[in-house]
């Protein structure tokens, strides 16, 4: 019952969807399972996102997050920090620089 | 391997310079869907050119190879699966290759991504795969829990008061199926009844189940099949892990582990695992503990070390077990007449010693000598009411085995010598009420042995045979020869055949332990012979889409026909048990399948069906083996929320009935009811992540089926038909319990 009860509601949230909650696109520069697994990794454990899912033929990735507990920006500073370009916001060098040869911009040409 | 080869990321880059080309790259080891690590000591080598390179601690690599010519570079390294790239171009190439370790399946190769249970498609023998995603699907406590989502293998409470599990294959008791730690054979004699405990489920980080006979190479014990397990290794582990869990049953547990890279050979790593059961519950009402009282501690502490052409690992590990059931307040250290109460008193105490040794030839890439070494040394008291048994065992095993091919790596072939010693000596004690009997039953097993396994691997098959002679010393010379075959039917279909003789000396008081609960006397009749099985099997597998989603469907059957056994015998009589050589026949024919599929995303259900027909001449009369169902059934339900933070499981298994041992009650009048109910066991958890965090709350047994009344005559123990053994379901009912792992990631 705790089970199925805990299953409901989980899903009842995600199931909200209000401006506070928004959903958005960001483009990265990630290109493989390991660049999508090394950013979701970080971001579904940051405070006030509530899921991130990298589409690796687009490069994009999916973001829902809780308007009151982080912002856009921060987001993208994230994705920055992990060592990847978001949309406008380009890579930390040093931590760009710190990710697998194969992951590096240029990687997988 | 061409499956493989998707995964290799080529770069090209550079230009020709004149007539040699260099071939560089980088070779990395398979952790997890999430992380590669540098693989040192890989062995990279052009098959025509027949030069090659060996990796260093950054996994590089770099081969100098003449222009404009097609060759094939293999990638090789102990433990890992082989990986070949075609090369045939005039540029500088630079690879960078995953290697997968052999327990690693090819579904994970493929699709690098979270699969906790599966068959090894690539391994010839039937062989499914439980990676530590599975094991935490239940999250308490021990070996013998981390069966739970599995349906080959069955748990089930070994009696009604000592509160120990005892596990089935193919409808055999456990001591059927050879156990084993990183290819050690482990578990014998005393270890048969309280062993799987001494195991802490969170020290292991995959299992491995092989169904039939397997292989020839670690010994002549496995005659249903056979478990590997693999515990945490040196220089793959967490720096440090912590797991912490309570239940209503009044069970705590605390274990630890972690590890460190010392320097570029040595990496070492240490265990730790507490529990302690200190609540009393009788939910029953019978006056009898429904879980026993009890300590156990357990210890470990392994080392590695790796260099380009040796390896070697030696550990140790020590566990101590005390526990305390039977009726309400009894105690063990307490004056036994004074207190008058009946009590299961199991202290187990096993001191294990471990080795392995490596050796790999510069000149020669494809052989390699492994030598094996374990030691341990066991001492055992229990006591059931006024039956007893002390006895302590020494052994000793060494395996030595070289390893090479046969002109190419098509055919490669295994041989070597082995050694056992065993030492045991029991004194079993039996004041019954119509009994009055101690034996003495001391052994001395030397037994050398020699092995040889040929393996022939073509494009859609795969061939291995093997024989090994044994000469033992009380039984004289054995020969244990079996065979594997796999056959590619489609890309997504393959066959697996078995066949293959098991050998196994049998020892009557730990191999029936449980028996000592009950006040029947044991007849034995003299000149037990060490029991001979032959196993016979077919397995079939389809990968399939279902749901626009990857499915599994396997499907097999095996046939295990004794030509010995030790048969306990409960139909002769209802005034003993009698034990004894087979007179007549003895089989197990068992039918299982399995499906595997995602309907929705995230979500995975597994379920299987096992059909099972156990039968042996008891009493005179060719029946049906007690204690095991006919039908046996589950389904488990695993969603993974969308950040992957929350994970939830849901299991129902089916027990059909058993037919259970017909006992005379104190009045004189017979139980009617000598078949079991169908029993259905609910079992849920709820995880959720944190970063280095998580937390778990389960529930075991939730539709709270148990016995309500397992032990017959419960009220005056002492007496003549008091008897525990009629335990085929809870005892306990609905468990819940907690916990929390924090995890601080493995770091170089």
């Amino acid at each position: 019952m705790v089970v199925l009860f805990s299953f409901l509601t989980s899903y009842a949230i995600s199931q909200k969807s209000e401006t506070s909650r928004p959903t958005v696109f960001i483009q990265t520069n990630a290109q493989c399972e390991d660049c999508k697994e090394r950013i979701e990794g970080v971001l579904n454990f940051e405070k006030g996102i509530m899921y991130s899912s990298l589409d690796l033929e687009t490069k994009k990735i999916e973001v829902k997050y809780n308007a009151k507990r982080t912002s856009l920006e921060k987001i993208k500073n994230t994705i920055a920090a992990i060592g990847y370009d978001a949309d406008d916001v380009k890579a930390v060098k040093t931590a760009q620089s710190a990710l697998p040869e194969c992951c590096q911009p240029g990687g997988h040409d | 391997m061409k499956n493989s080869l998707i995964l290799i990321l080529i770069l090209l880059s550079g230009f020709t310079f004149g007539q040699k080309v260099s071939i560089q790259g980088t070779i990395s080891s398979y952790i997890d869907g999430k992380n590669t690590e540098p693989l040192f000591g890989a062995e990279v080598f052009l098959k025509n050119a027949k030069t090659g390179d060996i990796t260093d601690e950054k996994g590089k690599f770099s081969i100098k190879a003449e222009a404009n010519s097609a060759d094939t570079l293999i990638i090789r390294a102990s433990g890992y699966y082989s990986d070949t790239a075609i090369i045939n171009s005039n540029e500088t190439i630079n690879f960078r290759i995953t290697l997968y370790p052999e327990f690693v399946t090819e579904e994970v190769i493929i699709r690098a991504k979270r699969d906790n249970s599966s068959i090894l498609r690539l391994d010839p023998r039937n062989v499914e795969n439980l990676t530590q995603g599975e094991l935490r699907k239940a999250a308490c406590c021990n070996l013998s829990e981390s069966f739970e989502t599995n349906a080959t293998v069955d748990v089930s409470l070994a009696d009604g008061v000592s509160g120990s599990k005892r596990i089935q294959m193919m409808g055999l008791n456990g001591r059927y199926t050879q156990l084993q730690f990183e290819n050690i054979p482990f578990m014998h004699n005393l270890d048969q009844a309280f062993g799987l405990a001494s195991v802490p489920g969170t020290w292991i980080s995959s299992i491995q189940i092989t169904k039939g006979a397997g292989t020839v190479t670690n010994g002549y014990e496995s005659m249903a099949g056979l478990i590997n397990l693999e515990y945490m290794k040196p220089d793959n582990i967490e720096r440090l892990f912590v797991n912490a869990y309570g239940s209503i049953q009044g069970r705590a547990e605390l274990n630890l582990h972690g590890g460190k890279q010392l320097n570029d050979k040595w990496s070492s790593a240490w265990f730790v695992h507490g529990a302690s059961v200190k609540a009393e519950n009788d939910r029953n009402k019978d006056g009898f503990r429904d879980i026993p009282l009890g300590d156990n501690l357990i210890l470990m502490n392994r080392w590695k070390y790796t260099t380009e052409l040796f390896r070697a690992q030696i550990g140790a590990k020590v566990s101590h077990t005390d526990q305390q059931g039977g009726q309400i307040g009894y105690n063990r250290y307490a004056n036994q007449t004074q207190q008058g109460l009946y009590g299961v008193g199991i202290r187990n105490t096993n001191v294990e010693l471990f080795g392995k040794t490596g050796f790999l030839f510069k000149e020669d890439l494809f052989s390699s000598i492994g030598v094996v070494y374990y030691m341990k040394y066991n001492e055992l008291n229990t006591v059931f009411g006024n039956r007893s048994l002390d006895a302590t065992e020494k052994r000793g095993y060494v395996n030595a085995m070289h390893e090479t091919i046969l002109g190419n790596t098509n055919h490669k072939l295994k041989s070597g010598l082995s050694f056992v010693y065993d030492d045991l000596v029991q004194t079993m004690e039996d004041n019954l009420p119509n009994d009055t009997t101690i034996r003495d039953f001391n052994r001395t097993e030397i037994v050398p042995g020699i092995f040889s396994e040929y393996t022939y691997t073509g494009s859609r098959s795969i061939v291995v045979v093997g024989a090994r002679a044994d000469y033992h010393n009380l039984y004289d010379w054995q020969f244990t020869p079996r065979a594997n075959y796999k056959f590619d039917l489609t890309e997504h279909m393959d066959i697996r055949l078995t066949a293959g003789r098991g050998f196994r000396v049998s020892n009557y008081v730990t191999d029936n332990l449980s028996l000592m609960a009950t006040n029947l006397p044991w007849y034995v009749d003299n000149d037990i012979a060490p029991e001979v099985s032959w196993n016979f099997g077919a397995s079939w597998l389809y990968d399939f889409m279902l749901f626009k989603r990857k499915a599994t469907w396997t499907a097999d059957f095996y046939h295990t026909l004794f030509e010995n056994q030790l048969v306990v015998d409960r139909d002769e009589s209802n005034d003993y048990i009698r034990m004894g050589n087979l007179s007549g026949s003895s089989f197990s024919n068992v039918f299982q399948t399995d499906i595997k599929f995602l309907p929705f995303k995230r979500f995975e259900v597994k379920a299987a069906y096992k059909f099972l027909d156990v039968r042996a001449t008891t009493g005179g009369e060719l029946s049906t083996v007690l204690m095991v169902p006919t039908h046996r059934g589950f389904i488990n339900f695993a969603y993974e929320s969308r950040n992957h933070r929350w994970l939830y499981d849901l299991t129902l298994s089916v027990f059909g009935a058993q037919r259970l041992p017909q006992v005379m009650r104190p009045d004189g009048t017979f139980t009617e009811d000598n078949l079991s109910e169908v029993v259905p066991m609910l079992n849920g958890q709820v995880t959720h992540k944190f970063k280095h965090f998580e937390v778990y709350i389960g529930g075991e047994n939730i539709l709270d089926y148990r016995l309500d009344n397992p032990i017959i005559d419960s009220e005056n123990p002492f007496s003549e038909r008091f008897d525990a053994t009629r335990v085929y379901s809870s005892i306990f009912g609905v468990n819940v319990y907690a916990g929390f792992r924090f995890d601080l990631g493995s770091k170089k």
